[in-house]
């Protein structure tokens, strides 16, 4: 396999796009790079997620059970993306399973790489929390918006649309 | 691999100007020597880092910059001829100087004799003085802020770099530099600067009285290399070893002028620039001397000269080299800040050590990181039945519990519920810190509490000093708001099941609106990029 990632696509990368040179080296320091062929997982639903990533070439697929057994497709990921920055700070198992459609590159942060990150460079170990922390905020406005919106209509009394559409 | 600095190649355009070639790279900008189209003038141009460009900051930044040099008409202060932005990079067009920085002088020579002092620095200081007369601190003095150029009267020192300055009651001040943003280079800094005071006149003064004494002695007053933290607390205290004994040729009253200068109170200080820079005149040699006399106030012949220092012969310690100095904006967001808030402060409480080994969190950290926070930052006591923050209140920011317990209440339709008591180690209103918003909740101190409050200015500022403890922080505040994610997601993934079977857990039955399938795309949405987005 001859695919090398090129570190530019990790200057395009929303959470890193803050940093500067010196932090940038810093964090080149930290990742690793990993090359998979088509087909390949990276990591399955439910198995413990510890580490995030960062696309750099090619395409990955995330999918989830469904309760018949089969697979769905829930998103495809390409170069700047980022996988599992959250379980990265706060191990969960994953919510996916995330495999390679093509052959593709991405880098990895792991815990190591994370303590290494914030002795050589807390303010890029800074800036990615930080980017995470954004995130996280805003989805979780919305997501306390769509809960409250739903409580507030049901203690309204309003009918059940699903259930006033049946016959 | 290109540069994150992504130089500009020569031949390169920027508006009517051709760049040649690098002058100098920095941290934040790179300065080029340029050409202007048409003309033979050749002109210093001076560009920000794109990843510095897109900061909102930096670029308001710039252009005060430029404003602010440019309001100052003085042969001292570099002249700015022109400011414009090409290919979205702003760029500030100077005279070009021919000469070398103070900084890389004091590299060749290691120090300077006392003359050779004060006729570099009378002319830095009447610059300093014309810009506070125009109501600008420059705030950010420093060997690297000086060029000592040549032309052909001689050597004329420039001051340069007003990236930083701040205008004095200027209505546009405030949001770039107000109290509680550090700016500027930690070896020059007043001790108010790491105190987040209000600045004023006398902090520049600070840094011409840190100059003065690196200049005689060849080192700065305050240069440990253990780390930021022992480096802020050296600056507050305040007593720097004597000039003198570093280098024994200092005449006492130079030596009395550099520490009168760099006063750890300000009170202590020159009441103003020109005084500083008479009590520097009978320094200078005869000519500058007599030039510079009247433009401090001062009578040419009723100055005294004093003996020029020599400096001894001998081995001088070695320079300290200078460690990373903090790197001040990471994030654009942050830079744009809200005021700070006030009217919940109880009581200001030093943090000691113990306060912080009380969170689990910390425990892998050394007692050097935390004292070192303990030293920068502040805790808050709360008496019992004081509220930190009022639901409906603006905030902007979060609190990390030290001691103590704090009620978290949310008003609806007239009923107070209490939702959550949270206790040591726990965050409160971290959602605040991303952006301003109003409080959803009211959280009160259930006993007395132990708290740091950390708005954006306040984690700014702590991470600039490159702190773990911070940096911690800001990892338990993100857990936090993550695991409060999924806590939401599983919730509303609840509803959507309790929509689709029209019941709820207890069998009751559900009375909802949304459509099911909007709600169901919200949930799978938010659950993959909770894990893996």
């Amino acid at each position: 396999m001859t695919l090398r990632p090129d570190p530019e696509i990790l200057k395009r990368t929303a959470i890193f796009r803050s940093l500067d040179e010196s932090d940038f080296r810093a964090l080149m320091m930290c990742l690793r790079v990993k090359l998979c062929a088509p087909g390949e997982v990276l990591f399955r639903e439910g198995e413990p997620g510890q580490s995030m990533m960062i696309v750099g070439e090619g395409t990955l697929v995330a999918t989830v059970r469904r309760k018949d057994g089969g697979e769905q497709e829930i998103n495809r990921m390409g170069p700047c993306e980022t996988i599992g920055e959250m379980a990265f700070l706060d191990p969960a198992p994953r919510s996916a399973t995330v495999r390679a459609v093509t052959e593709a590159a991405y880098y990895e942060l792991d815990e190591d790489g994370l303590m290494t990150l914030r002795r050589r460079a807390p303010t890029a170990a800074a800036a990615l929390v930080w980017a995470t922390l954004r995130d996280v905020t805003r989805r979780l406005r919305r997501i306390d918006r769509l809960i409250q919106h739903e409580l507030g209509r049901r203690a309204d009394g309003t009918p059940n649309a699903a259930r006033a559409r049946r016959p | 691999m290109g540069g994150g600095t992504s130089e500009l190649a020569p031949g390169t355009r920027m508006g009517p100007y051709v760049i040649e070639s690098t002058i100098g790279v920095g941290g934040m900008a790179t300065v080029y020597l340029a050409r202007r189209e048409g003309l033979d003038r050749k002109v210093a141009l001076k560009t920000l880092h794109p990843h510095v460009a897109a900061m909102p900051t930096s670029v308001e930044r710039f252009v005060q910059e430029a404003r602010a040099t440019s309001a100052l008409r003085h042969r001292h202060v570099i002249e700015v001829i022109d400011v414009g932005t090409a290919a979205e990079r702003p760029y500030l067009v100077m005279e070009l100087l021919q000469g070398e920085t103070l900084a890389d002088r004091l590299v060749r020579m290691r120090r300077m004799s006392t003359e050779a002092i004060a006729d570099v620095l009378l002319p830095v200081v009447s610059a300093v003085s014309a810009a506070h007369a125009s109501g600008i601190v420059h705030r950010d003095l420093k060997p690297d802020n000086v060029i000592v150029a040549r032309d052909a009267e001689g050597e004329r020192p420039v001051l340069l770099d007003f990236g930083i300055s701040k205008i004095l009651e200027g209505p546009r001040s405030t949001a770039l530099t107000q109290v509680g943003q550090v700016v500027g280079t930690p070896y020059y800094m007043a001790p108010e600067q790491i105190r987040r005071e209000e600045l004023d006149t006398r902090t520049d003064q600070y840094a011409i009285g840190v100059i003065l004494f690196e200049c005689s002695t060849g080192v700065r007053p305050f240069r440990t290399e253990q780390s930021l933290f022992v480096l802020m607390a050296e600056i507050l205290l305040g007593h720097p070893q004597l000039p003198s004994h570093l280098e024994p040729s200092i005449p006492p009253s130079f030596e009395r002028l550099i520490l009168r200068a760099m006063a750890a109170r300000r009170e202590d200080r020159f009441s103003s620039m020109n005084e500083l820079g008479r009590a520097l005149l009978p320094f200078a040699s005869g000519d500058l001397c007599r030039r510079w006399a009247r433009s401090f106030g001062a009578d040419p012949d009723d100055i005294e000269p004093i003996a020029a220092s020599r400096p001894s012969a001998g081995a001088l310690p070695p320079i300290a080299p200078l460690s990373t100095p903090p790197s001040g904006a990471f994030d654009p967001a942050l830079a744009t800040q809200p005021a700070v808030p006030s009217g919940r402060d109880p009581s200001v409480e030093q943090l000691h050590l113990a306060d912080l080994r009380a969170l689990p969190v910390l425990a892998d950290l050394p007692d050097a990181a935390l004292e070192g926070f303990c030293l920068v930052s502040s805790g808050r006591k709360y008496p019992a039945g004081r509220a930190l923050f009022a639901q409906g209140a603006s905030g902007d920011g979060c609190l990390a519990i030290l001691h103590g317990r704090i009620e978290i209440t949310k008003e609806m339709t007239g009923t107070v519920t209490v939702l959550d008591v949270l206790e040591s180690g726990a965050f409160v209103g971290q959602d605040a810190l991303i952006e301003r918003t109003t409080r959803s909740v009211t959280a009160r101190a259930a006993e007395e509490s132990l708290v740091i409050e950390l708005n954006r200015e306040e984690m700014q500022r702590l991470l600039g000093f490159h702190d773990q403890v911070a940096l911690r922080f800001l990892e338990l505040i993100a857990v936090s708001g993550i695991r409060q994610l999924r806590d939401a997601t599983k919730k509303l993934a609840t509803l959507l099941e309790e929509r689709a079977t029209g019941r709820k857990a207890d069998g009751s039955e559900v009375t909802a609106t949304r459509p099911l399938e909007q709600l169901r795309a919200a949930v799978r949405e938010w659950s993959v990029k909770i894990e893996d987005r």
